[in-house]
């Protein structure tokens, strides 16, 4: 029986591109969980499929990208073949989304207030709108924008880009969304801005107790905001854990690489001995390298990883590994 | 490094704010306001601070793509400002930049070979098997294989272009190279290939680099010195390491702090995080720029703007400095 905690659970997820000049499998079996309460990361770097499994989430994903197998199971419902107009009541309700760049999100020709309270109309057909800005101007000072009756009539570009995304995350919100979906929030913005929003989201998680998925490539906000982590490469899982038991003791080589390979703020590194590096680069997505997908930039990769993918291990304590050292 | 190979004293650079149909002068943007330092033979300066800080435009000014309103900058006992074209074209040679962003600073529609051969066509006569063979070697010495010459920039990911722009820079064997963010738009994993490379560049090449970043991290690792700019001012100058351990400007020590770190186990601790956002350049705070945002401010700083202070081989602009 699953454990009714779990509030979505993604199962042998396939998200494929159908190109003209071949299947790109962006998303490829990745299996994912998240508890109740529980932020969890997904990092990797660009083109790693990230993205596109929370677009898969949010049924968001376009032509000719198309959900070839697996399941999405949002609340024990599964999300892959539901109605749009079910998924419509969804999205932007039960879960919700914020991306990178605030800006491009917001609708600039209308007030950013009104936008918020949009999504509370159409979620709750009972409600006036005067009540509607209400709870607009109640969740603006819940995430900390200035003035925020002032702020209710500004346009965004009237906005800094840390207040946008402060709009954002009131939208994301409004509704009280069980599961909340952060795409890289914090890239666009400075470091001295990052930091409030991700102490924010931080808050506001263990205030209404929302689910978040934080998609980041950064190692930091990783370390600083999730309880378990997923790592992606090249569309699959490489190894998901815990995040002490990830930062303590990374078992794949491609999570071991990446981070010995960050410069740190807080600690003084050599620099006679230069960086470490992971050698050559991510493969093309149409041309993947045959069984492990990293083996071309590993340094322990032997004849055997040339040949077979390996299998995610299960090393205890919910630790899994994709690499053929532990597949025994 | 002892000996400056460049003095910067008084710089500034404003930019005038048009407004309207008829380009009314609205205001002045103090993009850059009053900064002098030196950079030393060989040395990497990282200079610090968050969009709109004027960092780039420092960068920019410096090599002159953008020409100064006021100030003075010696390279090797000229004053870079004051050179006539002619002798600005000289001084192109020894002066280089390299971009944050390789897909808008690569020509698409010129091939790889042709873009590392530009500058040597434009500044030296060699006939065109030497400017092969020196193209060849520059690819090889950024880790570009020959056979990727005859390809576009559209053709590379972000890494490999990073490299293309590299290889241009150090074409005509420049001493003095700004890097303009060059590791910012990469992924982690080719990030620390191109900073390794520009490191073995330096060391081979005895170049001096002027390293702007808004990258905490990366600065620590990479740079001997660093100043740290907010609001087109240098609030603090100093060693690399010295900084870090005991930052004397409040910004610093907030500026620092905010850049998570990876490691869990530090989550517990108190983070410093700076209130307010970063005030328009366009209307900055009287007195102490950093003041609407400093937590420790006094009312002097609301109204005088701080001198810099010296302290052994360090120096900050503030009134009540964290010593």
């Amino acid at each position: 029986m699953r454990e009714d905690n779990t509030i979505l659970e993604i199962n042998n997820l396939k998200t494929y591109f159908y190109t003209d000049k071949g299947v790109v499998p962006a998303v490829d079996d990745v299996s994912i969980k998240v508890k109740k309460g529980q932020i969890v990361g997904i990092v990797g770097e660009s083109g790693c499929g990230k993205s596109m499994t929370s677009l898969s989430i949010m049924q968001l994903i376009a032509p000719p990208g198309k959900i070839a197998g697996g399941e999405i199971r949002f609340d024990q419902k599964n999300l892959v073949g539901i109605s749009k107009q079910e998924m419509r009541s969804i999205r932007g309700n039960e879960i919700s989304m914020i991306f990178q760049e605030p800006m491009t999100s917001l609708n600039p020709v209308y007030p950013v207030g009104k936008q918020v309270a949009e999504t509370l109309l159409l979620h709750n057909a009972n409600m006036t709108k005067a009540e509607a800005k209400r709870k607009v101007i109640e969740m603006f000072a819940m995430v900390g924008i200035p003035e925020p009756e002032k702020r209710y009539s500004v346009y965004p570009h009237q906005l800094s880009g840390g207040l946008r995304q402060r709009v954002m995350i009131a939208m994301a919100l409004i509704c009280r969304s069980k599961l909340l979906i952060a795409d890289e929030p914090t890239t666009a913005l400075d470091v001295t801005i990052e930091a409030q929003i991700l102490k924010l989201m931080k808050n506001l998680q263990a205030e209404i107790d929302t689910s978040i998925i934080m998609i980041t490539h950064n190692l930091g906000i990783v370390a600083e905001m999730c309880d378990y982590v997923y790592v992606m490469y090249a569309g699959k899982i490489m190894e998901q854990a815990d995040v002490f038991d990830l930062f303590d003791n990374p078992k794949h080589p491609y999570t071991e690489g990446l981070l010995k390979s960050i410069p740190r703020r807080d600690v003084h590194q050599n620099k006679s001995k230069g960086l470490y590096s992971i050698e050559g680069m991510v493969p093309n997505m149409l041309q993947l390298p045959r069984g492990c997908r990293f083996h071309p930039r590993c340094e322990y990769a032997v004849d055997a990883c040339r040949e077979v993918e390996p299998q995610l291990v299960d090393m205890g304590n919910d630790h899994l590994v994709r690499c053929i050292k532990y597949n025994q | 490094m002892d000996k400056p190979l460049m003095q910067v004293r008084n710089v500034k650079k404003y930019f005038p704010v048009d407004k309207g149909l008829f380009g009314k002068k609205t205001g002045t943007v103090h993009a850059v306001d009053d900064i002098s330092f030196d950079v030393y033979e060989k040395e990497t300066l990282a200079i610090v601070g968050e969009s709109g800080c004027g960092k780039s435009t420092l960068g920019r000014t410096l090599i002159r793509l953008l020409d100064a309103t006021e100030g003075t900058a010696h390279f090797e006992g000229r004053d870079i400002f004051s050179l006539s074209q002619n002798e600005l074209r000289q001084l192109r040679k020894e002066m280089q930049i390299i971009f944050q962003d390789p897909f808008a600073s690569l020509n698409p529609r010129m091939k790889v070979s042709d873009i590392i051969a530009e500058p040597l066509i434009t500044h030296e006569s060699l006939g065109k098997k030497e400017r092969e063979d020196r193209v060849a070697e520059l690819m090889e010495l950024v880790g570009l294989r020959k056979a990727y010459g005859s390809r576009y920039p559209h053709m590379f990911s972000g890494g490999q272009r990073q490299r293309i722009g590299i290889a241009r820079a150090l074409a005509l064997h420049p001493k003095f190279i700004v890097c303009d963010e060059p590791v910012s738009a990469l992924d982690v994993s080719i990030q620390s290939q191109i900073i390794n490379l520009l490191q073995k560049l330096q060391e081979q090449n005895n170049l001096t680099y002027l390293f702007i970043s808004h990258d905490l991290s990366v600065v620590r690792y990479f740079s001997d010195r660093i100043g740290v700019m907010f609001l087109g001012k240098m609030m603090e100058l100093g060693p690399t390491e010295e900084v870090y351990r005991q930052p004397l400007h409040p910004y610093t020590k907030f500026l620092i702090a905010a850049a998570p770190v990876p490691d869990p186990r530090s989550r517990n601790q108190e983070k410093l995080i700076l209130e307010g956002d970063i005030p328009s350049p366009l209307r900055p705070p009287s007195g102490c720029r950093f003041h609407t945002r400093c937590p420790y401010v006094q009312d002097i700083c609301k109204s005088k703007e701080p001198e810099i202070q010296q302290f052994d081989g360090r120096s900050v602009a503030c009134h009540f400095p964290l010593v």
